[in-house]
C-alpha cells in the first residue's frame, strides 16, 4: 500500500476511465450502421438509397419515418423492398432485426407503448389473440389483395372479423420418408406402424417414427389426435369458440388417448425424442419416417426423402396444424399510413412474396408463387399437401392455459406413467379450470 | 482530533466529488420536471441532499461509509421490489396494459370495409399551402372525380377545378394542393382519422392511393361509460378494466386497460382451489430442494477446499482452476448439456454405464437429476468461498489443538469448522434463499417435469414454488398475468425472508454480532 | 507437517504421502471427473462442424475442425461482446468490491445505531426472486434513459449501474466475517497514534484482507460476467454491437428451428478461459500465507 491519497486517486481514475471508455463506445456504436449483420443482402444495399435505410440490431425504436422489425431471415428482404419504396417516396425506413421471430410480439408488447416501437413487424396467428387483446395490432384491410393469396391464410390472420396481417408464409408438418428404407409410401398409419416397427425390430433402423416429444408433442402428435376426430375447443352456433367444451374429454379425443397409449407401449411414438434427436436420426439414414416440418429440411441433406401427407389414421384424415406468418403493423405506430401503403403496394405483389419464399422456403401463401412452387419443388408441395387440410391454430389468447395441460397428458400417456384416458380428462379438467380463473 | 479541516488531497476529492454529485442533480432535474417524472425527481432530490449531508458532516462515519453502497442497492434492488408490490395490486396482464383512454381510442379505431362498396383512387390534399385542412380528391370506379372533405362530406368535381401537373398528375383541386410526401408523413395521425361521410359510409384513405368505404365498428359513450358496437347494437358495459357483455364476457377484440384492484391478486393466490390443491407437495419438495443443494454444494467445496488447501501439494493451482470451470460456462447451457446426458434412450450416461435409467421421468429419479445438475452448478461457488474462509483461520489454533493431541479431523471439526461456519453460515443462508427461488435449473433441465398425474392445475415432480406459481400466471386462460406473478413473488419474498430471518437466530449468527 | 517425519523404508514413506498427500490428489482427480465430465461434450459439440444438435453430441465427431471457433470471430460480433462483458462485468465486480468493502467495514468496525438490522436487511433484500425483478429493472431503465440516456436501457454503464444495485449483501457478509478475524488491537492502537478512520482504513485493515478482496471481486466477475437476466433486461435484444456475451451467444440458440450450438459451445468455451486464468492469477492472493500476516500484527 503506497497510503491513502493515492489510493483514492487511483480509485476516482478507474473509475472515470471506466465511464469515458463505455460512454465513447456508446457514442461510437449508435452512429455505426452493422454491415457484417446485412448478410445475404449484401448486394441490393449498395443501391443509390444507401442512406435512406439503415440495418442495425436495435431493441429501440430507430429514427426513421417508417421501422420494421423482422428476424434475421426476413431482413434482407424488407431492406431490399424498403430501399426501393424510401428511394420512390423520398422517405427514411429503418430494418431492425429481431434474433428471432417467437421474440417479436413480446418486444413489441413491452416497446410499442412506450413510443419506441416499430410501424411493421412480422409475427405469427398462433399470437394473434394477445397482440389483439393487448391493442397492439391495427387491423389491415386486405380486401383489394384479398383475390391473390390462399383463404385459409387470410383466415387465419382474421378475429372479430378483420384482418390482422398480410400473410406471407404457412407451414404445417407433413410425413418424411427415407425412401431407401421404405420404397413405397404407406397407404394407412397402420401399414406405416407396421414397416417402422417392422425395420427396427430387424435392425435397419433404429427407431421407427422420429417426432419430437416434450414441449413441442402437442403440435407435432395433433395430426395423430385430429384423425379421430380431435380438436383442441368445441364451437359454438356463431363459430365462437366454446371454452367449456375440450376435446380431450370428448369421445374422440378419449379414443385417441387409447391409440396414444398403444403408441407409446409399441414404441412408435417415444418421449425421449426431442428436436435435436429427431434431426439427426432421420437425418443420418436410422429412422424411416419423421413427422416435422420445412424447416428441418436442412438437416437431411444426406438421406433420400419425399415429403408427403401423413396417411388416415384408422380410417381418420390426419389434420395437421397450420402456422401462418404474416406482416402485421403496429396500433402505436404514427406512420400508419406509410405502413400500410408498403405492405399492400410493395410486400402483396407476387415478386415480394416470392423472395419471402427464396430466403426461407416454407409454403407461400401468394396463390400464383404456390402454384409455381408445387410444380417445382416437391418437397414444399408435399408440406402444401398436407397444409391443405390442415386446422389452423386457434387464435385465442385461451390457447395459453393449453399447452401445458395437453403436453403433460402426452407425456403421461405415451410413458405410459398412467391412464390414458385419465390422463386426457384431467388435462381437461385442468383447462378448463384455468380459462374459468382468467 | 482535528479541530477543523485541512486542505489535504483528500479534502479536494471529496469537494469535487460532491461538487460533481451536485452537478448532476441540477442537470437532471430540469429536464424531469418537463417529464413530469416525479419518482426520478425525488429520488435524485433526496439522493442529492443525503450525500450532501453525510459528506459534508464530521459525526456521520458509519454512513460515509455505507451511502456509497446502500444508493445502488436503494436504486436497483429496492425500487424493483416496491414496483413489483404496486404491480400485484392491478390487474397488469395481457389485454390489460394500456391506459383507459388508449384502450377506448383503440376500439374507436376499428373499421369494417363495407361489402361491396366503391373503392377510390386518391390524392390526399390539403388547403392552401398544403398545411390547412385534409381533403381527399377520390376517383371513383367509373372515373369521376370527387372531392371529400371532413365537413363538407363528397363532391362531385367539374373537370376544371383540377390541376394537374407535367407528368397528368393531380397537382391541386379548388384551393387545395397535393400534399408533399414530407407533409404527409407528419399528417398521418390526422389522416387516420380523417372520414368523408358518405351514404355508403365514410370514406377513409387506406394507403396513400387508394380509399374505400368503412363503417366504424364500436363507438364509447362517455356519459354512461359504455361501448355499442354500431353494427349489431350490442352494448357493453365496464368492469375490472375491461369491456364486458350483459352476461359478463369481455370483448377478446377489444383491449383491456389497468386498474388497481386492491388486494385481488392476493385473494386469488389464497383462495384459488387450484393453487392450493397441490400446494403443500410442491412446497415440501422445495424445502427439500434448496436444503439439499446447499448441503451437498458446501458438503463437496468445502471438502475439496480442505483436500487442496495444503502447503507442498504438487498441482493444486491446476486442479483448484479446472474446479472453477462448471462456474465459468453458462448456466441455461451446462442445464442443456445435462438434459441430453441424462436422456433415458439416446442419453450418455445411460450408454456409458449400460443402464437404462429412466433420469427424467421417473418422479424420484428426476428429483435426483435436479440435484445432481445442482451439485455440479453450485459446488465452485462453495468451493471458493470455502477456500477464502479458511485462509481467514489463524494455523496456530489448529497447531495448538493438534499439539494438544487432537487427531487432525478433532482439530478440523473443533476448531476449523466452527471458525469456519462464523463466515459461512450467512452465506448459505443466502445460497438457500437462491435456491429456493432457483427457477433455471428447475425449468431448463426438466420443466418442472414429470407431470403429476391428476393435479387439479398443471404440477409436475420438480416443479417448485416459483415455478408452479408463474406458469399459472402466465398460462393462464388469457395470456400473461403480471399482477398475479407480482403478487406471487411478493409472497414467495415473504416466504423466504422469513425462513431466513428464522434461521439467522438458529444459528445464532445475529448473536455473535454484538 | 508438524511432526518429524521418519526415514526409515520407503513403504512407510509412501504409506506417509498417501495419509499426507495421496487421498488429496484421488479426491482432486474423482471431482475433475465430475466436473469436467460434461464440459467435454460442450468441447466436442465446439468441433464439430455441422453441429446443429447439442443434446445427441457425439463424443468424437466425426469431422472435427475448429469451423465453429473461427466463424465466431469472423462472422459474429463476438469480440465486441467479449471486450463489452470484460468492461462491464470487470468495472462492475471492482466497484462492487470496493463498495462491500467499505460497508464491511463500518458494520464490522464501527458501532451504531441499526447496525444488525441493516446487515440482516441487505441480506434479505437480495432473495427477491429475481425472474419477476426483470420487468421492474426493465421499466427503471426506461425512465432513466429518458433522462439520462448515456446510463439509460441499452447502454453497457446502464447495466454497469444496475450491477452495482448487488454490491451489498452477500458480498458484504462474506468480507464482514473476514474484517472480524482481524485484531481490533490494530486499529485500537493505530488510532491512539492518532490515525483517521480513513487512514486507518486504508493503511491496516485493507492490506490484511486482500484474500476475500480478491474472492469477493473473482465471486461478482464470475457472476456478472454470466448474467444473463439483467444483462438481457438491460440491454435487450439489442443493438448487437453492445451485447455482453451471454445475451450475445443466447441468441445463438434462442431460435428454435436453426440453433446454432456448434458455434455457442466454442462461444462459451472461449469465454470461460478469461475467468480461468483470472483465478490462476488471483489464486495467490485468496491462498497466500497472510494468516500468518494477520497474527504477527
Amino acid at each position: 500500500m503506497r497510503g491513502r491519497k493515492t489510493t483514492i486517486i487511483g480509485v476516482l481514475l478507474a473509475f472515470v476511465l471506466l465511464i469515458a471508455g463505455c460512454g465513447d463506445d456508446e457514442a461510437e456504436t449508435t452512429t455505426t450502421v452493422a454491415p457484417e449483420t446485412t448478410t445475404t443482402a449484401a448486394e441490393t444495399t449498395t443501391t443509390a438509397a444507401e442512406e435512406t435505410t439503415t440495418t442495425t440490431m436495435l431493441i429501440v425504436r430507430e429514427d426513421a419515418d417508417l421501422v420494421i422489425w423482422a428476424d434475421d431471415t426476413r431482413t434482407p428482404i424488407f431492406e431490399a423492398f424498403a430501399q426501393q419504396y424510401a428511394a420512390d417516396n423520398g422517405i427514411t425506413v429503418a430494418v431492425q432485426e429481431i434474433p428471432a421471430i417467437e421474440e417479436i410480439d413480446d418486444r413489441v408488447g413491452e416497446r410499442a407503448p412506450l413510443g419506441e416501437g416499430p410501424d411493421i413487424f412480422i409475427s405469427a396467428n398462433d399470437v394473434l389473440g394477445g397482440l389483439v387483446a393487448d391493442g397492439l395490432v391495427e387491423p389491415l384491410d386486405l380486401t383489394s389483395v384479398a383475390d391473390d393469396f390462399a383463404q385459409g391464410a387470410i383466415d387465419a390472420f382474421t378475429f372479430g372479423g378483420l384482418a390482422y396481417a398480410l400473410p406471407y408464409a404457412t407451414e404445417s408438418v407433413a410425413l418424411i420418408r427415407n425412401t431407401d428404407l421404405v420404397p413405397e409410401a404407406p397407404a394407412t398409419f397402420e401399414e406405416l406402424e407396421e414397416i417402422a416397427l417392422g425395420l427396427v425390430a430387424s435392425g435397419e433402423a433404429e427407431i421407427p417414427l422420429a417426432v419430437q416429444a416434450g414441449s413441442g408433442a402437442p403440435y407435432h402428435y395433433f395430426p395423430l389426435y385430429s384423425a379421430f376426430g380431435g380438436y383442441v375447443f368445441g364451437t359454438n352456433a356463431d363459430g365462437s369458440f366454446n371454452f367449456a367444451d375440450i376435446g380431450f374429454a370428448s369421445e374422440a379425443g378419449l379414443a385417441a388417448a387409447d391409440a396414444f397409449a398403444a403408441w407409446g407401449a409399441s414404441g412408435l411414438l417415444d418421449w425421449d425424442i426431442t428436436y435435436d434427436i429427431m434431426l439427426e436420426k432421420f437425418g443420418d439414414g436410422s429412422a424411416p419416417f419423421a413427422i416435422t416440418g420445412p424447416w428441418a429440411l436442412p438437416s437431411f441433406e444426406g438421406v433420400n426423402f419425399v415429403v408427403e401427407p401423413i396417411p388416415p389414421v384408422q380410417g381418420g384424415e390426419a389434420r395437421p396444424f397450420i402456422g401462418v406468418q404474416g406482416i402485421m403493423v403496429s396500433a402505436f405506430s404514427e406512420a400508419k399510413l406509410f405502413a400500410t401503403d408498403f405492405i399492400l403496394s410493395f410486400l402483396a405483389t407476387e415478386e415480394a412474396q416470392q423472395a419471402f419464399f427464396d430466403a426461407d422456403p416454407r409454403g407461400p401463401s401468394h396463390l400464383a408463387v404456390l402454384a409455381r412452387v408445387q410444380e417445382t419443388d416437391p418437397n414444399l408441395g408435399g408440406f402444401a399437401a398436407s397444409a391443405a387440410n390442415g386446422v389452423p391454430i386457434p387464435s385465442v389468447a385461451e390457447m395459453g392455459a393449453v399447452w401445458t395441460p395437453w403436453q403433460d397428458a402426452y407425456q403421461i400417456i405415451v410413458t405410459g406413467a398412467g391412464d390414458a384416458r385419465e390422463a386426457f380428462q384431467n388435462a381437461a379438467e385442468q383447462i378448463v379450470t384455468a380459462i374459468a380463473a382468467g | 482530533m482535528r479541530s477543523r479541516p485541512s486542505f489535504t488531497t483528500g479534502f479536494v476529492v471529496k469537494l469535487l466529488f460532491l461538487a460533481g454529485v451536485n452537478a448532476i442533480a441540477v442537470w437532471s432535474l430540469p429536464t424531469m420536471i418537463e417529464q413530469s417524472w416525479v419518482p426520478g425527481i425525488v429520488a435524485v432530490t433526496l439522493m442529492t441532499l443525503l450525500i450532501d449531508y453525510v459528506y459534508l458532516r464530521k459525526r456521520t462515519i458509519p454512513l460515509k461509509y455505507l451511502v456509497p453502497g446502500t444508493i445502488f442497492a436503494l436504486i436497483f434492488q429496492v425500487v424493483p421490489v416496491i414496483y413489483t408490490g404496486y404491480i400485484s395490486f392491478t390487474n397488469y396482464s395481457t389485454g390489460n396494459r394500456l391506459t383507459k383512454d388508449q384502450a377506448i381510442e383503440n376500439a374507436e379505431r376499428k373499421f369494417s370495409n363495407v361489402p361491396g362498396s366503391q373503392r377510390y383512387e386518391l390524392v390526399i390534399l390539403g388547403q392552401g399551402d398544403g398545411s390547412g385542412e385534409l381533403a381527399l380528391y377520390l376517383v371513383d370506379e367509373a372515373g369521376r372525380p370527387f372531392l371529400g372533405t371532413a365537413e363538407g362530406g363528397l363532391q362531385e368535381l367539374a373537370p376544371t377545378d383540377i390541376v394537374t401537373d407535367d407528368g397528368g398528375k393531380v397537382a391541386s383541386v379548388d384551393g387545395y394542393v397535393a400534399l408533399s410526401i414530407r407533409q404527409l408523413g407528419d399528417r398521418q395521425g390526422e389522416l387516420a382519422s380523417l372520414e368523408v361521410q358518405t351514404e355508403e359510409g365514410a370514406i377513409r384513405a387506406v394507403t396513400l392511393s387508394k380509399a374505400a368505404v368503412y363503417t366504424r365498428i364500436y363507438s364509447y359513450d362517455e356519459a354512461s361509460n359504455t361501448l355499442r358496437n354500431n353494427e349489431t347494437g350490442e352494448v357493453y358495459t365496464v368492469e375490472e378494466g375491461r369491456f364486458v357483455d350483459a352476461q359478463g364476457v369481455a370483448l377478446s377484440d377489444v383491449p383491456g386497460w389497468q386498474v388497481y384492484v386492491g388486494f385481488g391478486n392476493y385473494t386469488k393466490v389464497l383462495t384459488s382451489q387450484a393453487i392450493r390443491g397441490p400446494f403443500l407437495r410442491v412446497f415440501v419438495w422445495n424445502y427439500a430442494f434448496a436444503l439439499l443443494s446447499v448441503l451437498s454444494t458446501f458438503a463437496l467445496g468445502l471438502g475439496l477446499a480442505v483436500a487442496l488447501n495444503h502447503q507442498t501439494m504438487k498441482g493444486r493451482r491446476i486442479y483448484r482452476s479446472l474446479l472453477i470451470i462448471p462456474y465459468a460456462l453458462p448456466s441455461f447451457m451446462s442445464a442443456l448439456i445435462f438434459r441430453g446426458l441424462l436422456n433415458q434412450d439416446f442419453g450418455v450416461i445411460n450408454q456409458i454405464l449400460g443402464f437404462n435409467v429412466n433420469w427424467l421421468n421417473d418422479p424420484w429419479l428426476a428429483k435426483a437429476s435436479v440435484l445432481l445438475l445442482n451439485l455440479w452448478l453450485g459446488f465452485p461457488y462453495m468451493f471458493l468461498i470455502s477456500l477464502g474462509a479458511l485462509q481467514a483461520i489463524p494455523n496456530e489454533l489448529k497447531e495448538a489443538a493438534l499439539m494438544d493431541g487432537a487427531t487432525a479431523r478433532q482439530a478440523f471439526r473443533r476448531v476449523t469448522f466452527p471458525l469456519l461456519m462464523v463466515t459461512v453460515a450467512p452465506l448459505l443462508i443466502s445460497s438457500f434463499a437462491f435456491n429456493f427461488n432457483n427457477f433455471n435449473t428447475i425449468f431448463l433441465l426438466n420443466s418442472g417435469g414429470p407431470p403429476i398425474q391428476g393435479a387439479a392445475t398443471p404440477a409436475g415432480h420438480t416443479d417448485i414454488l416459483i415455478s408452479f406459481t408463474f406458469r399459472l400466471a402466465f398460462e393462464g386462460g388469457r395470456g400473461a398475468d403480471y399482477g398475479l406473478a407480482s403478487a406471487i413473488a411478493i409472497m414467495i419474498f415473504i416466504m423466504v425472508a422469513t425462513i431466513s430471518a428464522l434461521s439467522f437466530r438458529r444459528t445464532r449468527v445475529l448473536e455473535e454480532l454484538s | 507437517m508438524t511432526r518429524p517425519a521418519p526415514r526409515r523404508s520407503v513403504g512407510l514413506r509412501l504409506w506417509r504421502w498417501a495419509q499426507e498427500l495421496g487421498w488429496r490428489h484421488l479426491v482432486a482427480l474423482l471431482a475433475l471427473m465430475f466436473a469436467l465430465f460434461p464440459v467435454v461434450w460442450v468441447i466436442s459439440a465446439s468441433l464439430n462442424p455441422v453441429g446443429s444438435t447439442l443434446a445427441s453430441q457425439k463424443l468424437f465427431p466425426s469431422d472435427p475442425s475448429f469451423d465453429n471457433f473461427r466463424d465466431l470471430f469472423t462472422t459474429t460480433a463476438y469480440g465486441r461482446w467479449f471486450v463489452n462483458t470484460l468492461l462491464v462485468a470487470g468495472g462492475a465486480a471492482f466497484l462492487n468490491t470496493v463498495l462491500a468493502a467499505f460497508a464491511a467495514y463500518a458494520f464490522s468496525r464501527l458501532r451504531f445505531r441499526g447496525r444488525r438490522g441493516g446487515l440482516l436487511t441487505v441480506l434479505l433484500i437480495q432473495m427477491f426472486p429475481q425472474v419477476l425483478a426483470f420487468v421492474a429493472i426493465f421499466v427503471l431503465m426506461d425512465g432513466i434513459g429518458d433522462v439520462f440516456s448515456a446510463i439509460g436501457d441499452g447502454t453497457r454503464l446502464g447495466l454497469l449501474l444496475v450491477y452495482l444495485g448487488g454490491a451489498m449483501g452477500v458480498n458484504t457478509w462474506l468480507m464482514k466475517g473476514f474484517f472480524d478475524t482481524i485484531p481490533v488491537d490494530l486499529d485500537e492502537s493505530a488510532k491512539v497514534d492518532g490515525a483517521t478512520h480513513l487512514q486507518i482504513y486504508f493503511r491496516i485493515i485493507v492490506p490484511l484482507v486482500l484474500p476475500i478482496l480478491a474472492v469477493v471481486f473473482f465471486l461478482s466477475f464470475i457472476f456478472l460476467f454470466n448474467d444473463f437476466v439483467l444483462a438481457r433486461a438491460v440491454l435487450g435484444v439489442g443493438n448487437e454491437e453492445n451485447l455482453t456475451l451471454s445475451v450475445g451467444l443466447y441468441n445463438f440458440v434462442s431460435d428454435r428451428f436453426s440453433a446454432r450450438w456448434g458455434i455457442f459451445a466454442a462461444g462459451a468455451l472461449v469465454a470461460a478461459l478469461p475467468i480461468i486464468v483470472l483465478f490462476q492469477f488471483l489464486q495467490r492472493y485468496i491462498v497466500s500465507g497472510l494468516t500468518q500476516g494477520a497474527v504477527k500484527g
